[in-house]
């Protein structure tokens, strides 16, 4: 891995550990981040996630394991001598600095000339939407101004990664979704490497290119959005990501890419065998609500008898839970109101096989 | 707006009590400095005769405003002594506010960074002198710098100096009396300014490209400014008034305002030369008392 | 972060060595045999049987404890009254007590005495134990009401909404649910006005009269002859007692640390 080559990526993360006192925070993570990725740090709170950024950013020092940044081992590098900047999640903007001073901040510590600063931030403020309250201090902004504003500073010095912490927690629900599009859009013009750490998989989802989803200091899955959604890897992953059901089952037999599997309520297919397991080995298979089928066309495969047990309007669309011969409780989605499905009703539904994910059995941890 | 409990009886008294009590025994006596400091002084008991007496009325009194003495401020100008005082005051509570503020920011920015669970521990110990005996506490300096005292007796005994040091009955022993005695008002502010700062601001100026000190002087100093304006308040303000250091730890020839005064009154018994001194005191200290008391209020509206 | 740790141990050393090393002087020297204070000729307790001989620093003692117990409770009382007051934003009354709570935390002692002692002879009053008590009840009550107000605004209120929603008067609520929640504050309220009038020296000197001659006041005379094993021994029974009624605030809870930052007088 020599140079600062195309291929190379930007961050390699090699076994990093970090705990405080008996808490192990990090749990020996590896992980690569490309040049001109955006990518995600997902998990809820307590994961872990805060402290790996903190652990890119210089504010922690890894118990064990490596940072490489563009070939480099930084993982004793104090923040200040990182080409690495952050967004906080709180913006930190200085109180008694104007939003100018604020932007302009690394630029003096990069002992840049007076006029050049003043050049660099103006650009900052046009680039941010933020012309004409250069003068203004942070107090006198509204909340999105603000995170513009943190956005301008942390981007000032051109760092070869950008780390957002909850860049989007402070904003309200309206404002979040524009904010969202325009952090992609400055992403995509700057082509600089941005890591996002959220709690919000819908939020990872929307932005990033990759996202890596953490439990309890390690990562249980990397991946583009789709396929952590579609083909999550633990029943972990399955559940912080969106609504899922969970079929207990047993492979029986494997044909080329598909498979066979029996479960309480019957046979059921799926186009996608698991290449580690064995023949009758147990596991849980994973299906999205939104693969059920509620109104099925007569050769659909994977049918079943249901009773309804209740709707619940979610607007534009219903949640229908399902109960199966065997007892067990399903969840599926689907168009139009809750008028449409009494309780008790009898119903035929199908589980789709291109959406039946067989999930790897907990690893011990 | 208004909550129902604030009409309630038990309101009205609680704010009609202590304000009826602070209005009679704070408030009429500052006038009765004032008046005091416009009559000529008299042998007799009270050692002043009244311009007017409290009973004549305000018409009274309004007749009495074109006779006013104003004898006690003309000395205040004519005598050397006062204006001395009054520039030493100044001078060495200046001074001493000063040393008290780098004496002091070491020891609140130690605090303040010391782990959560320890600061109250600390922050306790840094002001809990100020619950000892001021009286003691200038007393154990006494001890300390005298030309017999400990300290000189150490550096004899080792040889490092062979006269004693001539501390005691000098400014400078005043200066460290006032540092010692009101460190602990300096720490408190300059403690909350610091602890009140989210770490956030230091990590963020560092992930900016700031090295520790540069950190320190473009963040956190300038932040910890409304502390080091609250914290010298509170030292210069009394400092400037002191009776009792400048007495005790001072030489025969450190002139300071408040002891000045309390020699009008007990020693020459000239209780209008000592209204007056205490009349124009508190105008050179109003000022920074309206700063102090708007420092306050604001503190006290968040 | 490594030269910042040892930075602020060195800091934390020298602060508390600062502040602590003369007082701690104080109390080991009022153990030497000596008359002497330079030399130390071994430990002794004859100046604490020197001070119980000592009428004069007896009945000084007991006067200044009268006159610090029944200030205090002076001030408690109207400090949290204030401090009730203050709590609620607004208004021109409430302006003008504030304005007058806070000067007295820094302004010159001498000022203050000199003003007292005025209004006393003004009225008619003769100088002596109340006249001591009344100054010491003004001038604490302050610091009463800075401490108790710094509690009562940290305290929820709809605390005690929720107690008048339940039906509570406005008065029962206060009674049943502010103040108990205050309680600690108060408590350190009392325990700083009760330590500070026990310490004035300046106040009770103007405030007094040839009837009434507190402890600080014969200290001070002493103090002004000379360093002497007496003075050494009385202080440090007052530190001991000042250093338990701290002890029995920090039991209390009372979070002596952040209130005190208004706190201003020495």
């Amino acid at each position: 891995m020599a140079g600062a080559g195309g291929g190379a990526p930007l961050v390699r993360l090699e076994g990093v550990r970090k705990s405080f006192g008996a808490v192990t925070a990090v749990d020996g993570v590896s992980l690569e981040i490309a040049r001109g990725e955006f990518f995600a740090l997902l998990g809820p709170s307590g994961c872990g996630k805060t402290t790996l950024m903190r652990i890119l950013a210089g504010f922690e020092t890894p118990d064990a394991g490596a940072v490489i940044l563009d070939g480099e081992d930084v993982s004793a590098t104090p923040p200040h001598r990182r080409p690495v900047n952050m967004m906080f999640q709180s913006y930190a903007l200085f109180p008694h600095l104007s939003v100018a001073r604020n932007i302009g901040f690394g630029l003096v510590e990069q002992g840049l000339p007076r006029a050049a600063v003043a050049a660099r931030v103006e650009e900052l403020l046009r680039l941010a939407q933020l012309e004409g309250l250069g003068a203004r201090k942070p107090d006198q902004l509204s909340g999105g101004q603000r995170q513009r504003v943190a956005l301008a500073r942390a981007l000032a010095r051109q760092p070869k990664l950008l780390l957002l912490d909850e860049p989007l927690a402070a904003l309200d629900r309206r404002l979040r979704e524009s904010t969202r599009q325009e952090l992609i859009a400055v992403q995509r013009r700057l082509g600089a490497a941005f890591m996002m750490v959220t709690h919000d998989q819908e939020e990872a989802m929307a932005t990033a290119d990759r996202i890596a989803v953490m439990r309890a200091g390690r990562i249980e899955q990397i991946g583009a959005p789709a396929e952590i959604y579609e083909r999550p890897a633990t029943r972990f992953v399955a559940g912080f990501v969106g609504e899922i059901n969970f079929i207990e089952a047993r492979l029986v037999a494997r044909q080329g890419e598909e498979a066979r599997f029996e479960t309480a309520d019957g046979p059921l297919l799926a186009r996608r065998a698991p290449e580690w397991a064995g023949a009758m080995s147990a596991l849980t298979l994973a299906l999205r609500p939104e693969r059920v089928a509620l109104a099925p066309p007569p050769d659909a495969a994977n049918r079943r008898e249901a009773v309804v047990i209740d709707a619940t309007y979610l607007g534009g669309r219903s949640q229908v839970r399902l109960r199966l011969a065997s007892g067990l409780e399903l969840r599926a989605l689907a168009p139009g109101g809750a008028e449409l499905w009494r309780p008790a009703q009898a119903i035929t539904v199908s589980l789709d096989p291109d959406g039946l994910t067989a999930l790897a059995p907990e690893t011990a941890r | 707006m208004s909550a129902p409990s604030d009409r309630s009886l038990a309101r009205r008294l609680a704010l009609a009590v202590p304000t009826l009590w602070m209005a009679a025994l704070f408030l009429t006596p500052f006038a009765l400095v004032a008046k005091v400091s416009l009559s000529t002084p008299a042998l007799s008991q009270p050692p002043y005769a009244p311009v007017f007496a409290l009973a004549e009325g305000a018409a009274a009194a309004l007749d009495k405003f074109g006779e006013l003495g104003v004898a006690a401020y003309r000395a205040l100008l004519d005598d050397d002594l006062y204006l001395a005082s009054y520039l030493g005051s100044l001078r060495l509570a200046a001074i001493a506010t000063a040393l008290t503020l780098l004496v002091a920011y070491p020891l609140a920015l130690a605090i303040a960074r010391a782990p959560r669970r320890r600061r109250a521990g600390l922050l306790m110990l840094a002001i809990a002198p100020f619950w000892t005996s001021f009286l003691i506490r200038v007393y154990a300096w006494i001890m300390l710098i005298k030309d017999e005292g400990l300290i000189n007796h150490a550096l004899m005994a080792s040889g490092l100096v062979a006269e004693p040091l001539r501390i005691f009955a000098t400014d400078a022993a005043v200066v460290i009396g006032v540092v010692y005695s009101y460190l602990p008002f300096m720490v408190m502010p300059l403690y909350a300014a610091l602890e009140g700062q989210d770490a956030a601001l230091r990590e963020a100026a560092a992930d900016l490209g700031a090295p520790p000190l540069r950190v320190f002087w473009r963040v956190t100093a300038p932040l910890s400014l409304p502390g080091v304006l609250a914290g010298s308040l509170l030292v210069f303000i009394p400092a400037v008034g002191e009776f009792v250091i400048p007495d005790l730890l001072g030489g025969s020839d450190t002139l300071m305002i408040g002891r000045t005064l309390w020699a009008e009154f007990f020693s020459n018994r000239d209780w209008p030369a000592a209204a007056a001194v205490a009349i124009v005191m508190l105008a050179m200290l109003a000022p920074m008392l309206v700063l102090y008391e708007r420092l306050q209020m604001r503190e006290a509206g968040r | 972060m490594r030269a910042g740790a040892t930075f602020d141990r060195l800091a934390l050393a020298a602060g508390f060595a600062f502040l602590y090393g003369p007082i701690l002087l104080v109390v080991l020297y009022s153990f030497n045999e000596s008359r002497l204070v330079t030399v130390w000729a071994g430990f002794s307790t004859r100046w604490y049987g020197e001070l119980w001989r000592n009428a004069q620093l007896m009945e000084a003692a007991r006067v200044s404890l009268v006159a610090a117990l029944a200030s205090a409770t002076l001030a408690t009382a109207l400090g949290t009254l204030a401090a009730l007051a203050l709590t609620r934003p607004g208004g021109a009354v409430r302006g003008l007590l504030a304005a007058m709570i806070y000067a007295p935390l820094v302004l010159p002692e001498v000022i203050l005495g000199l003003a007292f002692l005025l209004l006393f002879v003004a009225l008619g009053i003769e100088r002596g134990l109340l006249t001591i008590i009344l100054a010491h009840a003004t001038f604490t009550m302050c610091f009463v009401t800075v401490i108790v107000k710094t509690r009562l605004a940290r305290l929820d209120r709809s605390l005690e909404e929720a107690a008048i929603d339940l039906g509570a008067t406005p008065g029962r609520a206060l009674l049943k649910v502010t103040l108990p929640l205050a309680a600690p504050a108060i408590m350190a309220g009392f325990l700083l006005a009760f330590t500070l009038s026990l310490d004035d020296f300046v106040i009770a000197s103007f405030a007094s009269g040839p009837g009434a001659t507190t402890l600080p006041m014969r200290i001070y005379s002493q103090v002004r002859l000379g360093v002497t094993p007496e003075v050494n021994a009385i202080s440090t029974l007052l530190l001991a007692a000042v250093g338990l009624a701290l002890l029995a605030a920090a039991a209390l809870g009372a979070g002596l640390g952040a209130p005190a930052r208004n706190e201003g007088r020495g």
